[in-house]
């Protein structure tokens, strides 16, 4: 992990996010009438966060208790919580010490 | 960009009934006192403002305050995350600068940890940063003055900047306000990553439990899209791709995955819209 594979993963994410960030406002009206966009905006947030969850958990081992245990803990808490009060601090703290204590039992 | 220039386009505004009721209540008695220092972000305007007043000042601040609230300590999660990943700690403050935006930064720990192609990474940033193209059809960016103001004002939309201001109504609002708002939000968040990522320099933490805070942070975030989409069929398309991509090498899954998705929800647009004989 050098530095300048560090900046070079900024600089590529830094240039999409700002493009994607302030290219629209000068396409605003082409952008409000494409039908596929708009379905891609409504269908797509859900899923790819779900695909997120999904590949941050790529490395736990599903045949070992220690291993898959903390995660699913932290992921079913983090959810009760936040489809229960809404507060997204008190999920992510809330699921994060869930998974902190299982983990802990555990190994 | 022609847009950047003062009224080029026409303004839409927000109809929220209902919201901001609050901003002009109270002049005097707010809890906390304006900062100087929000001073600096100032954009050059020729006209003068409404948000001069003193209890629009006082409104401004207050919802600098309660995004802060949340963006310190997530940004201390996030900056902890990028130390305890053995990545120098100033690269906190310095993706928190550049980047500004919460769940992609906490998704290059991961990322930049496992070497991934910057191929992968440049697809990962497309798809989970494309939302934002949607925020530019209701933000007024028309109201804030300055080329300069306008292109710092696009690129600091975050998810709680864009809900914290089309919440206001459009006549509460003001050049004035709509910067500083986004520059103190985009301080709070600067100074949350820095001090985490010294923090946990200092104190180091078992990194699969700072690992932990982005998988609950996705689950929060496909909660709340979920919640204003109810799009099931296809979140669990993405359920079925993502679970079949983990049988594939870890530094292809997440590309593929999201690539995939993006694909079969093109062809389900199109075979939808030919069923329906419509043109898209």
């Amino acid at each position: 992990m050098t530095s300048e594979y560090i900046l070079a993963a900024m600089l590529v994410t830094g240039v999409i996010t700002f493009v994607l960030r302030v290219a629209p406002y000068a396409f605003v009206a082409r952008v409000q009438n494409s039908a596929i966009l708009d379905y891609l905006a409504r269908s797509m947030p859900a899923g790819v966060m779900l695909i997120l969850v999904i590949y941050t958990l790529a490395t736990v081992d599903f045949q070992n208790a220690s291993s898959w245990l903390p995660p699913i803990v932290g992921i079913a808490t983090t959810a009760a919580l936040h489809l229960w009060i809404r507060q997204t601090l008190i999920s992510l703290i809330g699921g994060t010490a869930a998974f902190a204590l299982v983990f802990t039992l555990l190994t | 960009m022609a847009s950047f220039d003062d009224d080029a386009r026409p303004s839409h505004a927000p109809v929220q009934p209902g919201s901001g009721k609050n901003a002009s209540v109270q002049p005097g008695s707010g809890t906390f006192a304006p900062e100087p220092a929000a001073q600096a972000s100032e954009p050059a305007r020729d006209a003068p403002e409404p948000a001069r007043d003193a209890s629009l000042k006082q409104a401004t601040y207050r919802d600098i305050f309660a995004v802060a609230l949340g963006y310190i300590p997530l940004g201390m999660g996030m900056g902890m995350a990028l130390a305890g990943a053995g990545i120098d700690w100033w690269w906190a403050p310095v993706w928190a600068i550049v980047l500004y935006s919460g769940a992609m930064q906490f998704l290059l720990v991961p990322l930049v940890a496992a070497q991934e192609p910057l191929a992968a990474i440049a697809l990962a940033t497309v798809l989970l940063q494309f939302r934002h193209v949607f925020y530019a059809l209701a933000f007024p960016l028309d109201l804030v003055r300055g080329k300069l103001a306008r292109i710092y004002t696009a690129f600091a939309v975050t998810d709680e900047a864009y809900a914290l201001i089309t919440s206001r109504r459009r006549s509460e609002l003001s050049s004035w306000r709509i910067v500083t708002t986004l520059a103190g939000c985009h301080l709070s968040w600067i100074v949350g990553c820095t001090i985490g990522a010294l923090v946990g320099l200092a104190v180091p933490i078992d990194d699969a439990i700072l690992n932990f805070v982005l998988t609950a942070l996705f689950v929060v975030l496909m909660i709340e899209s979920y919640r204003s989409n109810r799009a099931r069929t296809e979140l669990l398309l993405a359920g079925v791709i993502a679970v079949l991509a983990l049988f594939i090498p870890t530094d292809l899954m997440l590309a593929s995955a999201l690539g995939l998705f993006t694909i079969l929800l093109v062809v389900k647009h199109q075979l939808n819209a030919r069923r329906l004989g419509v043109d898209a």
